[in-house]
């Protein structure tokens, strides 16, 4: 018969919860401390570059010696706005660019609302299939408005239509964009400055995403800006901000920058096509580019910057429904995690320098490993509790150390904002955005964790669905 | 005190210091409010100035008055000013700021305050010819971050002032500027003000690669016809970059002297060199070079055969002859780019 040591179980017990504490401790304490070194990062980047040219200065500093830009743009079943969207991108204040659009198989009208709108004839050019992409079905365009070329072809996603715009483009820079982003009017004026200041090293240059809910859009463009009155997109405005202003201006500054935003982002074509394009099969295409341009030239030796920079700004429309939110925050989990088991050679290889230490070293313990540690907590808290082994004073204070180190992220990136570039209309928008810093660190973080898991989830069970997005529509003004 | 209660303490710390941070911004917020709408009536205060010196008229010098010592504010209102007016419309608003001391101003800001307003004064600068101003930005392109010496230079450029291809080449090489677009631009000014200086340094012996290259591309701009030999002998350097920056120079001056060596460059190791060749040929109409153009448009690379129909299209009869022909072969990819250049595809 077994004797049952009842008081070494308790003791072994007691050793692995205190080893689960410190664990979870320690990693807390890490990663809060490099999110706040991220802050000071970024408050140090947009300092350095606070006060920049505006207007006719910055035309007169950059127009000159600005190089053409393809703007690419993949559209499907976007019959409604397609047209407004492509006559607000026609208007952009940029000495030389073309606009390609790419109606990836639509199943509506969105090819016919082209080509009535713009009265588009068919047309033929010479280019060459280097980054694999669905069957063209043809050209369009006019002599009436030279900056606007059409592409219709077979279904196949946002990276093979972007590779198909890729083929055509002929500029030296290209940007990617999505049908239904809007771009300021000087948007790629200032994306291009990294380019135009260092031609021979750039290869990236990343903007910021907005969220466009709650603002006043006339034409295709925002007018005026304003906080959303739904609050879960009060919530991503704070989050974007959190995303954009503070950890990829920081990843930027690290030289590290794993993610370009597919709503915006400019790269040269060359490196762009060496690299064989977007790849397809994956809902993380804008991550894996970069990726794949990092190794390129990593392996190549050669010098090479991949930026992000603040001020250019594209608007976006963010989900106001949490059912829509959760599947896409999944889907950008699990393009985290294909991203990274494609590319998994990268992690701490030396050859790839800080990319593998810093960037793909947070990939593996925020993305890869964070939602099984998210899980266990979960699992292991309560049991613990009911097993008398938590002291649950000491869970309580940690609780509040993390939830104060969340709203010191969250209103310190707001702060950041409001301090370098004060682009919020009033007091009364960074009064309720403020809050919402404080408020999004109480279940939408902890829901935020669960669609992560569940990205998880389905790329481990190999589910490779986008999901729908069901827009509003921008609010037009009165 | 008990550790707990330090824990306690950091959290709520935290929470403070997020949340002072935040109300005083918003504070400053109201504040910030009213100088933003003050700085727009300044501003539009100062474009009523300009138009009123740009009319004679006699109350300009008090309506400067509150803006004298405003260098950042005079300087971008006036570089957007500049920006539209010219001839004697200009010389009447510079005329009538420099005898209201605005160029003093902006000299004196040349050295201090924020990057914005020294890189914005000195770009205003480039307005106001003189001996004080060009000694102000002489000093001003020794110091301070590249892109403000850059601008120095192009400001004393402006100014009718002395940069030479030697400074310029010299800061480049030894890492003073970077190659950037504003570089180019300027380089390319003085180039155009002085060739033969730039030949020289092209011919320079250990001068270093991008510098040829950024030469190259200079002298093709500024239409220098006497850098034809230089540039015949950069388009055989061992580095391909500096090679395509001479081709596509000699491309641009179009003179049949480079018939060899394009020539020669047709057939070249590095696609980028080719292309530029085939697109030197249909530039400069060299119908003498009907074949070796022809001969690319079966080349592994796209963007040459492209290059190279696009060319033969501009080689009159004997280049379209030679696409028919191609486009009546058996040879696919050829045939190809050849049809869509008969087609009118370019």
């Amino acid at each position: 018969m077994i004797e049952v040591d009842l008081q070494a179980i308790a003791h072994a017990l007691t050793r692995f919860a205190e080893s689960i504490a410190w664990f979870v401790i320690a990693a807390g304490l890490f990663q809060n401390a490099f999110h706040i070194w991220q802050l000071v990062l970024a408050a140090r980047a947009l300092r350095r570059d606070r006060g920049g040219p505006q207007g006719r200065l910055l035309w007169r500093r950059y127009a000159e010696t600005a190089p053409p830009i393809a703007l690419l743009v993949p559209a499907y079943g976007e019959e409604l706005t397609i047209v407004e969207s492509v006559r607000s991108l026609l208007s952009l204040q940029y000495p030389a660019f073309e606009v390609v659009v790419v109606n990836d198989g639509s199943k509506d009208r969105t090819l016919d609302a082209l080509l009535e709108a713009f009265e588009l004839q068919p047309v033929d050019r010479d280019y060459e299939l280097i980054a694999p992409c669905a069957r063209i079905r043809g050209l369009y365009a006019t002599a009436r408005q030279p900056k606007l070329l059409v592409v219709d072809k077979e279904n196949g996603g946002k990276a093979d239509a972007l590779n198909a715009a890729l083929n055509l483009s002929r500029a030296p820079i290209v940007c990617s964009m999505d049908a239904d982003s809007l771009l300021e009017p000087d948007a790629l004026l200032r994306a291009v400055r990294p380019f135009v200041e260092d031609p021979e090293r750039m290869v990236a240059v990343g903007g910021s995403v907005r969220i466009a809910n709650g603002c006043e859009i006339r034409f295709g463009r925002v007018t005026r800006i304003g906080v959303p009155r739904n609050f879960l997109a009060v919530l991503q405005t704070i989050e974007y901000l959190r995303a954009f202003l503070m950890a990829r201006l920081a990843w930027s500054e690290l030289q590290s920058l794993l993610i370009i935003s597919g709503a915006f982002g400019l790269f040269r074509r060359e490196p762009v096509l060496a690299v064989g394009g977007y790849s397809l099969g994956t809902v993380g295409e804008d991550m894996e580019l970069v990726v794949k341009l990092h190794k390129h030239f990593r392996r190549e030796k050669k010098p090479y910057r991949v930026v992000f920079l603040p001020e250019p700004v594209c608007w976006t429309e963010c989900p106001e429904d949490l059912g829509v939110l959760g599947r896409q925050r999944a889907r950008w989990h699990r393009g985290a995690l294909e991203t990274f088991e494609r590319h998994r050679d990268v992690l701490f290889n030396p050859r790839y320098g800080r990319v593998g230490v810093l960037g793909f070293g947070y990939i593996l313990i925020v993305d890869v490993l964070g939602p099984f540690i998210e899980l266990a907590g979960y699992v292991l808290v309560p049991a613990f509790y009911l097993l008398g082994v938590l002291n649950a004073a000491y869970l309580w204070a940690f609780l509040a150390v993390s939830f104060a180190f969340g709203v010191v992220l969250s209103v310190g990136a707001l702060a950041l904002e409001e301090s370098e570039l004060r682009r919020f209309p009033d007091v009364k928008s960074l009064v309720v955005l403020m809050l919402a810093g404080i408020v999004e660190n109480f279940g939408y973080r902890q829901i935020n964790n669960f669609w992560r898991v569940r990205g998880t989830w389905q790329y481990l069970t190999k589910q490779h669905s986008w999901g729908t997005m069901t827009r509003r529509g921008f609010t037009k003004a009165a | 005190m008990p550790l707990l209660d330090v824990i306690w303490w950091i959290a709520a710390l935290l929470v403070v210091s997020a949340l002072a941070w935040m109300s005083g911004l918003i504070l400053l917020r109201v504040v910030h409010a009213r100088r933003t709408t003050r700085r727009a009536a300044d501003r539009r205060q100062v474009e009523a100035a300009l138009i009123g010196a740009m009319q004679g008229r006699s109350d300009v010098e008090a309506a400067f008055a509150p803006f004298r010592g405003r260098a950042r504010l005079l300087a971008e209102t006036l570089l957007d000013f500049l920006g539209i007016v010219r001839g004697e419309d200009r010389r009447l608003v510079v005329g009538a700021l420099e005898h209201l001391g605005a160029d003093r101003t902006l000299r004196e800001r040349v050295f201090s305050g924020s990057l914005p307003g020294r890189l914005a004064s000195v770009e205003a600068l480039g307005a106001f010819p003189g001996p004080e101003t060009q000694f102000a930005l002489i000093r001003a392109s020794t110091r301070g971050p590249a892109e403000v010496r850059l601008a120095a230079l192009r400001s004393l450029w402006q100014a009718g002032g002395e940069v030479d291809v030697a400074r310029l080449v010299g800061g480049l090489e030894g890492g003073e500027f970077p190659p950037s677009g504003a570089f180019s631009e300027l380089l390319r000014l003085v180039v155009e003000a002085d060739p033969a200086a730039a030949v020289a340094a092209l011919e320079q012996l250990g001068r270093s690669a991008p510098a040829r290259g950024l030469l190259a591309q200079a002298l093709g701009a500024a239409g220098a016809y006497g850098a034809i030999p230089a540039l015949t002998a950069q388009a055989q350097a061992p580095e391909a970059p500096v090679r395509t920056a001479a081709i596509e120079a000699l491309g641009r001056l179009q003179h049949p002297a480079a018939q060899p060596v394009l020539a020669r460059a047709l057939g070249d190791s590095d696609w980028q060199v080719r292309s530029a060749a085939a697109d030197a040929v249909g530039d400069a109409r060299l119908a003498g070079l009907v074949e070796g153009v022809a001969n690319l448009l079966d080349d592994p690379v796209w963007r040459v055969r492209h290059q190279a129909a696009a060319a033969l299209g501009k080689l009159g009869p004997a280049g379209t002859a030679r696409l028919e022909a191609v486009a009546r072969s058996d040879h696919e990819v050829a045939r190809h780019a050849a049809a869509l250049v008969l087609a009118g595809v370019a």
